[in-house]
This record gives structure tokens, C-alpha cells and sequence, in this order.
């Protein structure tokens, strides 16, 4: 009986997964074809024009964040990836920061925005408030997991990127990018936001005109086209990291037999850079976000991200030096003592389990 | 109703399991006829529901959707129509043999049968190489069917099944154009559209060669 019960749950569960899989390119195919009435067509290059309205922004320079596949909408995500994201804006002095995408829809509507599930998702992102590793949230890291396979299928893929791209493009003007100034811009994924940062990227660079690069952050990137579009592609990677490897082993494009695949392309021709973090993992205490976990010189795993993508821009012109060490000296208090904040709490909560 | 679409799901089953039997069981009774030509419709319809990105890409609307799905079915059961004709008569060529029309076609309309799953190519990525997989065992269960229908001969079944698909090729590209510009001005008719763009276009279409190169960095940036 009790082994009847346990089959037909596991069976549901299967269901109910491969169910999730199969509807998951809906929303985006659904969005293309006008199905839903959000809008008729996407812009076209020549519609992205600058936004009157809003003053052009100093930078020189932009990035956009985009972030797990925990995120429930572009505010919702994991709490490790807000501290994170704000030190960082801190530590990036001159840098136009877009950390408010939510990359995992079309149309930037996070899952509690108004959507048939959005009490469900509310309810879960309630439980995820109270404890960050309450076990529903695995079900938000399935469905976005499912837009990631969506973005990186090339039947899809290039209606999905196209919606993303168009929101990254909104999002910029909105924060003071000017199109068509040639700013470049990075784009910063985490696990499958690397991905889909690659994605976009076919039609980013057309529509900003602009050099478009990717730091990848333990990302699992597939194969996809947008590596032509790219001026360069960092892949941060850790040593205890299994998941980041999911994307050389899943996507053929990436495996040494298929020389001329848009990755293997890409990366003979020096654009791809995979850069070891150390034993940096991608979940856990010992993430790229963590403030408890520290490199063998002593620096936290979070700031050691924040400052190896600091390295990369600066490498590349993208921000400047000076002003780069400036801003480290300056917020590498506030570092220590969040380090230390963080490495209390955490001890409290140990202290605490029965 | 509950017991055709039970009969239906059987003879799905049974034929994607190559059983001979199954076989046999269709080729001695002619009533298995509707349920044939429903796994048929089915299969087709799926099919498409599977490839379905072709529709939406064409934007296509929710009730010419569905009409789509039926049509593709009908064209589909159509095509397998037309191959288990080629199939008959090359076996009536090289084979001397008095097998009805009918019982080829029902046999070679089981090849549809693997079809019935033709929605799981909607899957994200995995899709693509399922899609490949549902085509090699259609084509299985048409070999297998057709090697039962001439008593176990292998060779007789497999001879018959290639050279009935190299004339249908053939045909598609030559004398058969007039028909396939019919079905296709039949499609555009039912459907409102005549499913020009591809996904490809739409990459072309924002990311033209030109623009799509890298740009350089203003200010001497690398």
C-alpha cells in the first residue's frame, strides 16, 4: 500500500515535471505571436531610441546583472546575490550598474507579477524569506531552469533572447544609457543567467551598437549563437563547482569534436577566457557569493568575485584603475565588517541547532 | 468513445513494441481500419504540436492553431497514404503478390503510431534529438509491420520500404510539385498563413551580418 502510494507520487512528480518542460516555451512563443496581447512585435533596431526623458548617464561604461535561477522577479532574488550586488556597485566606481532584470521572463514580469501562478510563487518566495533553503525552492529553480534549456534550444532560442535582449535594452535607457553611444556593456550571469546573457547578446549588439562582453559566473552556457555577437566571453569558474561543467557536457557545440560549433569557433579565435576562482563552489557556504568562505589570501569568496570582474573590466578599459583601487580601499572596511557580521550569524545559527 | 481511444492507445503501444501479432492482428481485420487512421490523425496532429514553433514564429492564432494541428494530421495520414501506395506497388512488382491495397496501408499508417508522443519535441533542447529518435522508430514499426505482412522475409520488407520512399522523394520533386503547391495553397487557406518565416529569419532579420560583428571599443578600449 505504502509502495503503491510512493510509485503513483513519483510518477505525479515525473508528470508534473515533464508537464513544466513542455509548456515552458509557451510564455515566450505565446509573447511572439501576440497570443497574450503584452505586445504585437518586439522593436526593431532602429525603434530602440534613447529615452528623451532621461539624462544621459556619466559612465562610461555599463553592466547588467542577471542572476540565478533562484530569482523569482528582478527584486526577489537569493539574499547572498543582493549583498552581494551592492557591495559590488560600491567596488565598480564609474559604471552604469543594472542589477533590476529579471531574465527568466520575456517580458521582465517576475513569477509574483500578475500571472496565473503568482499566489504560489508569492507564497514560496514567503517561505524563502523565513529560510533561504526551505526546499520548495527548488521548484522556482526548475521553472527557471526550464527557460534557460528554452533560451538555449536554437528553434527557441532566438525568440527568447530577443524578448530578454529587448528588456536589457529598456532597462539601460531607463538608468541614463544612451543607444547608439557605443558605451560598452557587460553583462554578468550567474549559473543559467550566463546563459541567457549569451543569448541576448545576438541581438544586444545590433540594437545598442555597441561591444557587448560577458562575465560568466559559475554559468552553464550552451553553444548559442550569440558568441559571434561577442567581443569577449569570461567564464569565472570555481574548482568545486560540478554544475558549471553541466554546460561542456550537455551542450555537443562544446564537446572538441564539433571544431566548428559556434563555441569552438569562439574560442579559437581567443574571445572565450575561463578563469579559475579557486575552491569556489556553486552552491553552499562556499559560493562565489559567500562572505564566510575565504581564498587562500585571506579574501572572501564575494569579494574576490566582485574584484576579479573589477580586474576584467579594468583590463579592458571598461572602468578605471585608479579609481578602481580607490573604491576598494575605501569599502574594504565595510567588507570586513560584513565578513565578520556574517561569520557570527552563522556561528549563532550553528550554536543554535539541536 | 473510452473504448475506441482504449483500442487506439493499445494498437499505439503494441505497435511501437514491434509485436508481431499486433501485426498479424491488423493485417487479418479490416475493421482496425478507423483505429489506424486515428493514430494516424493523431500522430500527425502531434507531430505538429511538437514543431509547433513554425506556427507561432508565423504568429499564427489560437483557433488557426488548433485548425493546424487537424490539417497537419489529415496531410500527414495523407502522405503515409501515398508511400504505403509506393510500398504496394513495388511489392506487386518485384514481389508478385495478392496482398490488398488496404492491408498495406493500414500496416504502413501503424508507422504513425510513435508520432502519438510527437508533442514531447516541444521539450526545451531535449527536443530535437527526440524528435529524430520518434522518426528512426516510425520507421521501424513500418519495416517490422511489412516484414510480418511478408511472412518474416527481411529483406523483401526492407527492399519494399526504401524503394517505396526513394519514388515518393522522387515524386515530391518532380511530377509531384502540382500537388504539393496544392497542399500548400490548401494550408495558407485554412491556416492565414503560408509559414515563410523561419526562426532563422528572425535572427537575420535583427542581427544582420553587418551589424552582428563585434564592435570596437571607442577611445582605444580593446
Amino acid at each position: 500500500m505504502i509502495l503503491s502510494t510512493l510509485n503513483l507520487l513519483i510518477t505525479g512528480l515525473i508528470l508534473l515535471i515533464v508537464l513544466g518542460a513542455l509548456l515552458a516555451p509557451f510564455e515566450s512563443l505565446g509573447w511572439w505571436a501576440g497570443w497574450f496581447g503584452e505586445k504585437p512585435a518586439p522593436p526593431r533596431p532602429d525603434q530602440a531610441a534613447p529615452d528623451a526623458r532621461v539624462t544621459e548617464h556619466p559612465a562610461q561604461s555599463a553592466l547588467v546583472y542577471l542572476s540565478g535561477i533562484g530569482a523569482i522577479d528582478a527584486a526577489s532574488i537569493p539574499q547572498e546575490e543582493i549583498d552581494w550586488g551592492k557591495m559590488a556597485v560600491k567596488r565598480l566606481p564609474g559604471v552604469l550598474v543594472v542589477p533590476d532584470i529579471y531574465p527568466y521572463s520575456v517580458t521582465n514580469a517576475g513569477l509574483t507579477a500578475d500571472r496565473t501562478f503568482s499566489k504560489v510563487y508569492r507564497w514560496m518566495e514567503q517561505r524563502r524569506l523565513e529560510n533561504p533553503y526551505d526546499a520548495l525552492q527548488f521548484v522556482i529553480n526548475l521553472r527557471n531552469l526550464f527557460q534557460v534549456a528554452v533560451s538555449a534550444d536554437r528553434r527557441y532560442g532566438p525568440i527568447y533572447n530577443l524578448g530578454v535582449a529587448n528588456e536589457i535594452v529598456k532597462a539601460l535607457q531607463s538608468r541614463g544609457y544612451r543607444v547608439g553611444s557605443g558605451k560598452p556593456v557587460a553583462l554578468v550571469g550567474f549559473s543559467g543567467g550566463g546563459q541567457l546573457a549569451v543569448g541576448a547578446a545576438s541581438y544586444l549588439a545590433p540594437l545598442l551598437q555597441a561591444p557587448i562582453r560577458v562575465i560568466s559566473v559559475g554559468g552553464v552556457m550552451s553553444d548559442d549563437p550569440g558568441l559571434n555577437h561577442l567581443t569577449r566571453l569570461y567564464h569565472l569558474y570555481g574548482e568545486a563547482d560540478p554544475v558549471q561543467k553541466l554546460g561542456h557536457w550537455l551542450y555537443a557545440g562544446r564537446w572538441k569534436w564539433f571544431p566548428n560549433s559556434d563555441w569552438n569557433r569562439a574560442a579559437a579565435a581567443g574571445k572565450i577566457e575561463e578563469i579559475s576562482m579557486g575552491p569556489m563552489g556553486h552552491n553552499g557556504a562556499k559560493n562565489y557569493f559567500s562572505w564566510t568562505a575565504f581564498t587562500s589570501e585571506g579574501t572572501s569568496h564575494a569579494i574576490a568575485t566582485i574584484d576579479k570582474i573589477g580586474d576584467l573590466l579594468a583590463q579592458d578599459g571598461l572602468i578605471d584603475p585608479a579609481a578602481l583601487q580607490a573604491a576598494r580601499a575605501a569599502t574594504d572596511p565595510e567588507a570586513r565588517a560584513y565578513e565578520a557580521a556574517r561569520i557570527a550569524e552563522a556561528a549563532r545559527a550553528r550554536a543554535s541547532r539541536p | 468513445m473510452l473504448d475506441f481511444i482504449r483500442l487506439m492507445w493499445i494498437g499505439t503501444i503494441e505497435a511501437m513494441r514491434l509485436n508481431p501479432r499486433a501485426f498479424a492482428y491488423v493485417e487479418a481485420e479490416n475493421r482496425t481500419g478507423t483505429v489506424v487512421l486515428a493514430i494516424a490523425i493523431v500522430g500527425g496532429a502531434s507531430l505538429l504540436l511538437g514543431q509547433s514553433v513554425i506556427l507561432f514564429v508565423n504568429r499564427v492564432r489560437p483557433a488557426r492553431f488548433v485548425l493546424s494541428l487537424l490539417l497537419n494530421g489529415i496531410i500527414f495520414t495523407l502522405s503515409l497514404l501515398v508511400w504505403a501506395f509506393a510500398i504496394w506497388l513495388t511489392g506487386r512488382i518485384l514481389f508478385p503478390n495478392a496482398i490488398p491495397f488496404a492491408t498495406v496501408a493500414r500496416l504502413v499508417a501503424l508507422g504513425a503510431a510513435p508520432y502519438v508522443f510527437g508533442f514531447l519535441v516541444l521539450l526545451p533542447y531535449a527536443g530535437n534529438f527526440i524528435g529524430k529518435v520518434l522518426a528512426v522508430w516510425s520507421f521501424l514499426v513500418v519495416l517490422a509491420a511489412l516484414t510480418t505482412l511478408a511472412n518474416g522475409n527481411f529483406g523483401a520488407a526492407l527492399i519494399c520500404t526504401t524503394i517505396g520512399w526513394v519514388i515518393i522523394t522522387v515524386m515530391s520533386a518532380t511530377i509531384g510539385r502540382p500537388v504539393i503547391a496544392l497542399r500548400n495553397w490548401l494550408w495558407k487557406r485554412l491556416t492565414g498563413s503560408d509559414m515563410e518565416a523561419s526562426v532563422q529569419d528572425l535572427l537575420t532579420q535583427f542581427a544582420t551580418s553587418e551589424q552582428a560583428e563585434p564592435q570596437r571599443d571607442k577611445g582605444g578600449r580593446r
